[in-house]
């Protein structure tokens, strides 16, 4: 099959052979089924090719990045790890690596990608596969406890031009260990103007491996500008007797769309998934889970929050699977939303698909406006309407908020909320 | 200090006050006894601004001003304040952060400088003596998982805490055990002065066995019918509200 255009432009030449075969098998693959339609049910709601298509008639690859980047980076924890357009980038990075932490170069450590690719896989993860040229392996040694987040924050830096960043990470977990790892998305803006509408576009995969006895946090920060496009698959493996911890958080954007699978693969094991989604004007924001439970004994708890403002749209859909095997399960799943204007919308949808009986599964989801009720009580306490909404705004996010386990990161995203509720 | 003239609201289209008459001043206890139904709790609401309720006529004047120019949040900074008869569940705010908010836009509007945390914390503690509260209460969820108790002690100490000019406790004593009743009572006691006004709605003679009040009206039907002093509570305690239906239903 002749491969389209957009995908022609969007699959970057590179003159690195480290990943020629695994290039090489997801560029034939997404060759084959090409970039999700909307008669794709996974991205029914979603439709980003068509803004691929419409925007990046004319991307030519990354041309230059600003030179003033440091300016856009928060102080979050002595580790961090920046990435400017998927490339990291040893200048603006600062951290002293506790002993116990390794970080490699992808590019020197190729058959550390865990994804093996084929025709089911996400068309995103594939596009990210095909264009692999560098990344990085973080590994954790055996009994290692890491006390600060290592903290890896992308930029996707369309200051001069369209900018696309396919940003490759590895994380590896060994036996007995805890941590804290946290991606931070951040974008710098297109100059207004720019053709119109511009868009930069970021499509990052994370791997993630958690092995026997460890507890691994994993947050995800997503603070572009409102102009920018993001995919973003999170896949994780997690062991015996291991505990998953991620948090999802989400500040709008053109469009966005995040992917996060997590297996159980080992009984006794948990995987806690929270997420909190908050949009404005036409803002679209798609978070997709997938809880997998293969093994028996396992628990996952999952709660998503959204809060919707203007004519924005959110989307969620969380999917648990109890495989045959998986007996004694307890998989609840939780979808909240308020929305603050009539023109926002929401689609959620929960699906469980249970082959196993011994079995405890729940899951709700809950749509409305800001509590009248306990909104008049603020203000018959004499707070002002307006100060009263964002305290109700402020407790609800909060729910999801909390469950980050550093103040700093948690002080950040209670910043961002508090600005993006209080224009 | 408080006005109500020919007073008339209605919700969803049904007139629940038909003609309300009103007068409080300062130093002053009222008793608002009456049957279920009678438009007890629609007065309140009104009174501190619930917007579902609509106010088809008549007038009320809060401290020489009309109150219907003013949103909730406004009235309360005035110093009013409606102690409500189901406290509200806030999950996530705490009853000390909520409150302390509450305080400074208060004294913001009254033009005293607000109070930081450490003058906060201390007036907080003065005042949790006056209902006997705990302080662990507090840094929980404002009246998540509280008793019915220790809602309406809650409510009396944020009364106690924004110093109202006016308080009306809307059935303050349903569901309360003696001894919980006398505890809330003591508190409205002891912020009673020659300066501020209380209005009591009750549906029982029982909580005016403690809170002493100095004029006691009968509101049946979405009127005032019957106005007197403490002794007429003991009459309807005595005789239930059929002979005042019957009496209304006559005349």
């Amino acid at each position: 099959m002749e491969m389209s255009d957009l995908l022609q432009r969007l699959i970057l030449q590179s003159g690195d052979t480290s990943f020629s075969a695994a290039r090489g098998t997801a560029t034939s693959l997404i060759e084959e089924k090409g970039l999700p339609s909307r008669k794709n049910e996974e991205y029914k709601y979603t439709n980003i090719s068509k803004i691929l298509e419409r925007n990046f008639g004319e991307f030519a690859g990354n041309i230059e990045s600003a030179t003033d980047l440091k300016s856009l980076i928060p102080t979050l924890s002595e580790n961090q790890l920046v990435f400017v357009n998927g490339v990291y980038t040893e200048d603006l990075s600062n951290y002293q690596l506790p002993v116990g932490i390794t970080i490699d170069k992808l590019e020197e450590n190729s058959s550390a990608i865990a994804s093996g690719v084929d025709k089911n896989s996400d068309e995103f993860l594939l596009l990210n596969t095909s264009n692999l040229s560098t990344g990085v392996v973080i590994k954790i040694a055996k009994s290692t406890v890491i006390e600060s987040p290592l903290v890896l924050i992308h930029i996707t830096d369309s200051s001069k031009n369209q900018a696309v960043a396919h940003p490759r990470v590895v994380i590896k977990a060994a036996q007995h260990t805890q941590a804290t790892i946290a991606e931070l998305f951040i974008g710098n803006a297109c100059p207004p103007n720019w053709r119109g509408d511009s868009l930069s576009f970021t499509n990052a995969v994370t791997e993630i491996s958690c092995a026997a006895d460890s507890v691994v946090s994993y947050v995800k920060i997503g603070n572009e500008s409102p102009n920018q496009l993001h995919v973003g698959n999170t896949r994780v493996e997690v062991a015996e007797k291991s505990v998953f911890n991620a948090v999802t958080v989400n500040f709008g954007g053109k469009m966005v769309r995040n992917n996060l699978y997590i297996a159980l693969n080992g009984s006794h094991s948990e995987a806690n998934l929270d997420g909190l989604y908050v949009t404005d004007n036409k803002e679209h924001v798609d978070n997709h889970t997938v809880v997998d439970h293969k093994v028996p004994n396992c628990n996952s708890n999952e709660l998503y929050k959204g809060i919707m403002n203007g004519s924005s749209k959110g989307i969620f859909n969380g999917k648990i699977f109890v495989r045959q095997d998986a007996q004694v399960t307890n998989a609840f799943q939780s979808n909240k939303n308020i929305l603050l204007s009539d023109n926002a919308t929401i689609n959620t949808k929960p699906q469980l698909e249970i082959w196993a009986d011994d079995v405890k599964c729940s899951h709700g989801c809950t749509t409305g406006k800001l509590d009248k009720e306990q909104l008049f009580y603020l203000r018959a306490r004499g707070i002002g309407e307006h100060s009263a909404k964002l305290m109700l705004l402020d407790a609800y996010a909060n729910e999801v908020i909390e469950k980050i386990n550093d103040e700093n990161l948690r002080t950040y995203v209670q910043q961002i909320l508090r600005n993006k509720i209080d224009e | 200090m408080l006005k109500v003239k020919n007073l008339k609201a209605s919700i969803e289209g049904k007139e629940i006050l038909k003609g309300i008459n009103l007068e409080v001043k300062p130093g002053e206890v009222h008793a608002i006894m009456g049957p279920n139904g009678s438009g007890k709790s629609t007065l309140s609401a009104v009174l501190a601004g619930r917007e579902e309720y609509t106010v088809d006529g008549g007038s009320v004047e809060f401290l020489g001003k009309n109150i219907f120019d003013s949103s909730p949040e406004e009235r309360a900074r005035e110093g009013l304040f409606l102690a409500f008869q189901y406290p509200i569940e806030i999950p996530g705010v705490s009853t000390t952060n909520f409150l302390r908010a509450a305080v400074n836009q208060v004294r913001e509007h009254r033009g005293l400088p607000k109070l930081d945390a450490v003058q906060f914390l201390k007036t907080m503690k003065e005042k949790m003596q006056i209902v006997d509260i705990d302080q662990a209460l507090l840094k929980r969820s404002l009246n998540e998982g509280f008793s019915g108790g220790e809602k309406k002690r809650n409510e009396i100490f944020q009364m106690a805490m924004l110093e109202p000019k006016l308080s009306i406790l809307d059935e303050t004593d349903s569901g309360l055990d003696i001894d919980a009743l006398k505890i809330v009572a003591n508190g409205v006691n002891k912020l009673k002065s020659p300066d501020n006004a209380t209005i009591v709605i009750t549906h029982y003679q029982r909580l005016l066995d403690f809170v002493i009040p100095d004029f006691v009206h009968v509101l049946y039907n979405g009127q005032i019918v019957k106005s007197g002093t403490k002794e007429l509570a003991y009459e309807l305690e005595e005789r239930g509200y059929d002979w005042i239906k019957a009496e209304h239903a006559n005349a």
